[in-house]
């Protein structure tokens, strides 16, 4: 039988002759899972582009793709087209950039039904309705992408993107953002592709790895370093990275010890607020004391994020109130800082980063010593100083954010899911460095995390919010 | 990048700039009368001839340019700022600041843009400060509801809110954030904005509410070549050509869709 999709000697640069894919052979048979597993950055996602047939322009690929045992090169454009969603479906990483943000939810699902199923207006509405009860998002359908939660958002992108029935499903990390219970309902239907058709499943997400089964490969820096068969690989790692990697997903937390006596330092009082109609906290209170770790957990959209940047001030309350009590630290630095869960996103677009880390050096003065302390400790080097964030993986620029909240000796730090975007590997050097920055500097933390084993085990006190209301 | 066209733009402006700083080797006056010789052809003393009193085209043509351009610049830089500044604030602060500078710019839209420029030149007639004031008043409605938008997406960012944790002003916000976002859909405004201007000064010169004679300004001086047209065609197309040459420089030099935002 030929295989659904297949690679061999895949190359694929850059404009600067950057390697971002190198050498890259496999193939997919049907009713087969395919699971590409790896770091941050290593060219996971520009691989699903060449597949698709979509690179971005100014990039370059060699070697040869076969969809359906047909070379894509010999497929015409509008024979792709054809292909696309009718065969092949693409389950893109990012549910709010490929999601229409002004159009109502159940319009970006119909329109699929409307025009490629040529279902008409009202029956295309119908259908989508049907699809989005599936996924319980019942009464949802009139809401635009902002007003729903990533892992809303993740769902309906995949309501869109398998609408029009493909059997072979290419997914970008699909589980990322969610939480538990829809993570398991996720895994069980992207099961369903790979005993009908196909799948090809991108991530660093070992546990969806194990779960899908099937042939894993894993990539680093744009090469193939371990290919074979799911449980093999997963429990007799031949590559050292793989076994690092392995090792880090599988690594035991020591939380630091709580202190004795510890002062509170931010408290809040029956806070309560609301997001459009729907009500999230009512009379909230919590007091958060120095040295402490809460953990945060709770499906999408229940409000975690809203309520760490409460705490942070960055919103205010509908009534209640918020209070810091802060002393003996130099007035001008702040006291409060963020890593937030998309590094990608929380830095200015056009500046180097050495340019950013000046700037803040000016501002709050800090050495240039305990600079390269940090780096080092981060596995930074200087030469990535010189990039411009878009530059850099996600991996490299969580680690840029914490370096700067690290130099800054805040006494609170929220973080909001800040590893859900690494690899394994990466994940395991920021938590650390942000315990050990915890227990030396007695700041609190308040960590928002869909990962209820670390919540658990990094944390002394855990907030469910699936439990509050 | 500067790509083909806007090279090409430049270029034009340039030779344009070339011709008004020629005229300073010419020892013509743009007033100075000669009516011996009306519609001369192109000779030494008259580079490009004469007009219907005699006087030197080139001279007036230069003349004509360099007021043409110092008023767009001026209005430019100055509709630039103030719409810049305001739509930044605006969107910014919201609530009563926003509700405020959005009214007024509500009530300016409702109104023509030629019909302001009418209006405040004919409060006091020739003066080159109430048009500049008028032209600018037009102008930078554009910028202020183009930095408004931006800045109300902009003011959500993650990346600004980071900013502002780290404890950066709004100075930072604006050099860092807001800057780099804007640049190029500024300067897109801006070429637009100089040809808009040119356009309108020839207008209301040419229903002869704007600078006087003898002033020597492109609209003006069409309608003052207009009944020669059949005598000196080639007079009346020099005002023609250089107002075509300067809009179209301009346009070209502005930087349409093509912005690539961050390299």
């Amino acid at each position: 039988m030929t295989p659904l999709i297949e690679a061999r000697k895949l190359t694929i640069q850059d404009q600067h002759g950057r390697k971002l894919v190198d050498n890259l052979s496999f193939s997919l048979a049907s009713n087969s899972a395919l699971t590409i597993l790896g770091e941050s950055g290593a060219g996971k996602s520009i691989l699903a582009q060449a597949l698709l047939g979509i690179l971005p322009s100014g990039i370059c690929q060699t070697g040869e793709i076969k969809l359906f045992g047909k070379p894509l090169t010999k497929i015409s454009q509008s024979q792709l087209e054809a292909i696309w969603a009718r065969e092949i479906c693409f389950l893109p990483q990012e549910p709010s950039k490929s999601l229409n943000p002004i159009m109502p939810m159940r319009r970006q699902i119909s329109e699929v039904f409307e025009f490629v199923h040529l279902q008409k207006y009202r029956k295309a509405t119908q259908s989508a309705d049907e699809s989005l009860t599936q996924l319980n998002l019942d009464g949802h359908g009139a809401k635009v992408p902002s007003r729903l939660s990533g892992g809303m958002s993740q769902r309906v992108a995949y309501a869109a993107a398998t609408a029009a029935g493909g059997k072979v499903l290419i997914a970008d990390e699909p589980t990322k953002g969610l939480d538990r219970r829809h993570a398991a309902a996720t895994i069980k239907r992207l099961a369903k592709y790979r005993d009908h058709g196909g799948l090809i499943t991108i991530t660093h997400n070992l546990q969806l790895a194990e779960e899908l089964g099937g042939t894993i490969i894993i990539m680093r820096d744009g090469q193939i370093i371990e290919q074979g068969d799911a449980s093999a690989v997963l429990t007799e790692p031949k590559n050292s990275y793989t076994q690092q990697l392995i090792s880090a997903a599988k690594k035991k937390w020591n939380r630091p010890e709580k202190l004795q006596q510890p002062k509170p330092i931010i408290t809040l009082e029956n806070v309560s607020l609301s997001r459009g109609s729907k009500q999230l906290f009512h009379d909230f209170n919590l007091t958060i004391s120095e040295g402490e770790i809460i953990g945060m957990v709770g499906e999408s959209g229940k409000g975690k994020s809203s309520l760490a940047d409460l705490s942070l001030k960055l919103l205010k309350p509908k009534s209640g109130s918020i209070n810091y009590h802060f002393d003996y630290f130099p007035a001008e630095r702040p006291k409060v800082l963020k890593l937030s869960q998309d590094p990608a996103t929380t830095f200015p677009a056009h500046h180097p980063l050495q340019i950013l880390l000046t700037d803040l050096q000016k501002k709050h003065r800090f050495d240039q010593d305990h600079v390269e302390v940090i780096m080092n400790e981060l596995g930074l080097s200087a030469k990535l100083l010189g990039s411009k964030p878009h530059q850099l993986s996600g991996g490299e620029l969580q680690r840029f954010s914490l370096l700067f909240i690290l130099l800054l000796r805040p006494r609170y730090i929220v973080a909001d899911e800040p590893t859900s975007r690494l690899d394994m590997i990466t994940a395991e050097v920021v938590n650390k460095a942000l315990l050990s920055y915890l227990e030396k500097h007695r700041a609190a933390l308040l960590y928002i995390s869909h990962d209820r084993r670390l919540v658990n085990e990094i944390s002394h006190r855990v907030i469910d919010l699936d439990q509050t209301n | 990048m500067i790509d083909r066209k806007q090279k090409l733009g430049a270029g034009i402006l340039l030779i344009l700039l070339v011709l008004v700083l020629a005229n300073r080797f010419t020892s013509n006056d743009i007033a100075s009368q000669n009516l011996d010789s009306i519609f001369d052809p192109p000779s030494l003393t008259y580079p490009l001839g004469t007009d219907q009193f005699g006087r030197c085209n080139l001279a007036r043509i230069s003349s004509a340019i360099l007021t043409s351009l110092s008023m767009a610049s001026i209005c430019v830089i100055t509709a630039s700022t103030i719409g810049t500044l305001t739509g930044f604030f605006s969107a910014w602060y919201g609530g009563h600041v926003d509700r405020f500078f959005s009214t007024v710019v509500n009530i300016i839209m409702a109104l023509p843009g030629l019909i302001i420029v009418l209006l405040f030149s004919s409060i006091i007639p020739g003066s080159f400060f109430m048009i500049y004031l008028s032209i600018s008043l037009v102008l930078w409605l554009e910028y202020f509801r183009v930095v408004r938008a931006r800045v109300m997406s902009l003011k959500s960012e993650p990346a600004v809110q980071m900013s502002q944790l780290y404890g950066f002003n709004l100075v930072y916000i604006l050099r860092r954030h807001l800057w780099p976002s804007i640049k190029t859909d500024l300067a897109t405004l801006a070429c637009f904005g100089a040809g808009n201007a040119i356009l309108i000064l020839a207008s209301i010169g040419f229903v002869y509410v704007g600078l006087r004679p003898p002033d020597a300004e492109l609209g003006l001086m069409m309608v003052e070549l207009f009944p020669y047209y059949s005598d000196a065609p080639w007079v009346l197309a020099q005002p023609l050509l250089a107002i075509f040459a300067l809009v179209l420089a301009f346009n070209l030099l502005a930087k349409g869709g093509s912005n690539d935002a961050i390299d």
